[in-house]
């Protein structure tokens, strides 16, 4: 039972890196723009043969390790998805550079229709603060029975969790504005992938809170974590459907500003959130300056979480 | 303002980005689907769907701004304004025009357009002045 966990995680790991190439549209294998039809020819079969090897060997070596060597030597729990993990990325880049002499030219037109309207957020994208009052109505709760709290437990440990998650969701709702005025019009993703963010947030005003009233409400953990990965799943899941089903001109960014298919940096080109070509969603252009504040922003996260049991 | 306004580029072409933007923002002027009044996108927002530098879209802008089309006042963004007639193009001027509508012309041929084709553009062009 306590390898089930372990094992579980890194067989989904090993399932979504063996999936990679399946994630986004046709028109785009390895990070390299190629031909509706590539896929289907001989070297585009080979190059996905090629890689989901790569991926399966480590991965079932990994599963191996873990059933055999779990309890005695616990670092293979990190080690067996890491290793897969490196074995994925790497061939996922020599995959890139083989293909590169397949790929095409993005079609170098863009269109801009000349709106003034005002860039309106989707409706929904306002849902993501109303996990805050979830969050302080849990607080106000545990406040009024403090009380009926065991006396072992601090106020930092019964209203840390719920302050961190404050945070994670306003990071959350920042990262959804920031994908919505951060990337193209034209971008299909653009829209699913705020509501992502939204119910990301409100996965943590559901689960944090079910952390924060165990003293007064026992709950068990599958019920708590159980529904969260579901969501987290879904949203997998949703994103990477999109992502297939996108249609209509590719985003036409240079081929040579994607570094192995995976990191996008162009300086001339002022969006900040661009659609991925190593999977569904978004990734930076690490030659917007902002880009690397949105880098940074975990570790500001991490450092308030930080300084929050600190002054509790 | 018309909704159907729009502008394109092409990134690969050897004319720069500012006088695409310029030239193509001058055409929705002149045929009046940008009319007096209308605001236009701000410079980051076009700058971001073209992928262009925010430069060059503020250099396309302040060359129409220039040519009396727009009005750029900070914090307002820009506005289409109504222009005053220019003076009559001199001969040199309408000489110059004439030459370039005959390279335009003889490029379009050199491309495989053919004279038809082209005949039939004009003559739309032509009829678009009269009507």
């Amino acid at each position: 039972m306590i390898l089930a966990i372990p094992l579980l995680a890194h067989l989904l790991m090993s399932i979504l890196m063996l999936s990679i190439p399946h994630m986004t549209r046709r028109e785009i294998l390895f990070g390299v723009l190629v031909p509706g039809d590539f896929r289907s020819t001989p070297e585009g079969r080979r190059a996905v043969r090629e890689f989901r090897l790569a991926v399966l060997i480590p991965a079932l070596a990994g599963a191996v390790a873990i059933l055999l060597l779990g309890l005695r030597f616990v670092p293979v729990f990190l080690l067996a998805p890491t290793t897969m993990l490196l074995a994925g990325m790497t061939t996922f880049v020599l995959q890139n550079r083989k293909l590169r002499a397949f790929a095409i030219q993005p079609q170098p037109v863009r269109e801009l229709e000349l709106s003034t309207q005002p860039e309106r957020l989707p409706w929904f994208a306002w849902l993501g603060l109303a996990p805050l009052v979830l969050l302080a109505a849990a607080a106000l709760y545990l406040n009024a029975n403090w009380d009926r709290i065991p006396a072992n437990r601090s106020s930092r440990e019964v209203f840390g969790p719920l302050i961190i998650a404050a945070e994670m969701t306003l990071w959350l709702f920042a990262f959804a504005l920031a994908t919505w005025y951060g990337s193209r019009r034209s971008e299909p993703l653009r829209r699913p992938a705020v509501g992502v963010f939204i119910t990301l947030g409100w996965i943590l005003a559901l689960l944090m809170p079910g952390l924060a009233i165990q003293p007064l409400i026992k709950l068990p953990a599958p019920a708590l974590v159980g529904p969260a990965m579901g969501i987290i799943l879904f949203c997998l899941i949703y994103l990477i459907k999109k992502s297939r089903e996108s249609r209509g001109p590719l985003d036409p960014t240079p081929n040579e500003c994607w570094k192995g298919g995976i990191l996008y940096y162009n300086p001339s080109d002022p969006v900040l959130f661009v659609g991925r070509r190593d999977g569904a969603g978004f990734t930076l252009n690490l030659g917007n300056p902002w880009s690397w504040a949105v880098l940074c922003s975990p570790l500001v996260l991490m450092a308030s979480a930080f300084l929050v049991f600190l002054l509790l | 303002m018309a909704g159907s306004a729009r502008i394109r580029i092409d990134l690969n072409s050897p004319v720069p980005a500012t006088r695409q933007i310029a030239d193509g923002l001058r055409v929705e002027l002149v045929e009046g689907r940008l009319k007096p009044g209308s605001g236009l996108p701000s410079v980051r927002r076009v700058a971001m769907e073209l992928g262009v530098h925010f430069n060059t879209v503020a250099e396309a802008y302040r060359v129409l701004a220039a040519e009396g089309w727009l009005d750029l006042r900070h914090g307002r963004g820009a506005r289409v304004v109504e222009r005053m007639a220019p003076a009559a193009a001199s001969r040199n001027e309408v000489a110059d025009y004439r030459q370039r509508l005959r390279e335009l012309v003889s490029q379009m041929r050199a491309r495989g357009v053919s004279p038809a084709k082209i005949a039939a553009e004009l003559r739309a062009l032509a009829e678009g002045l009269n009507s």
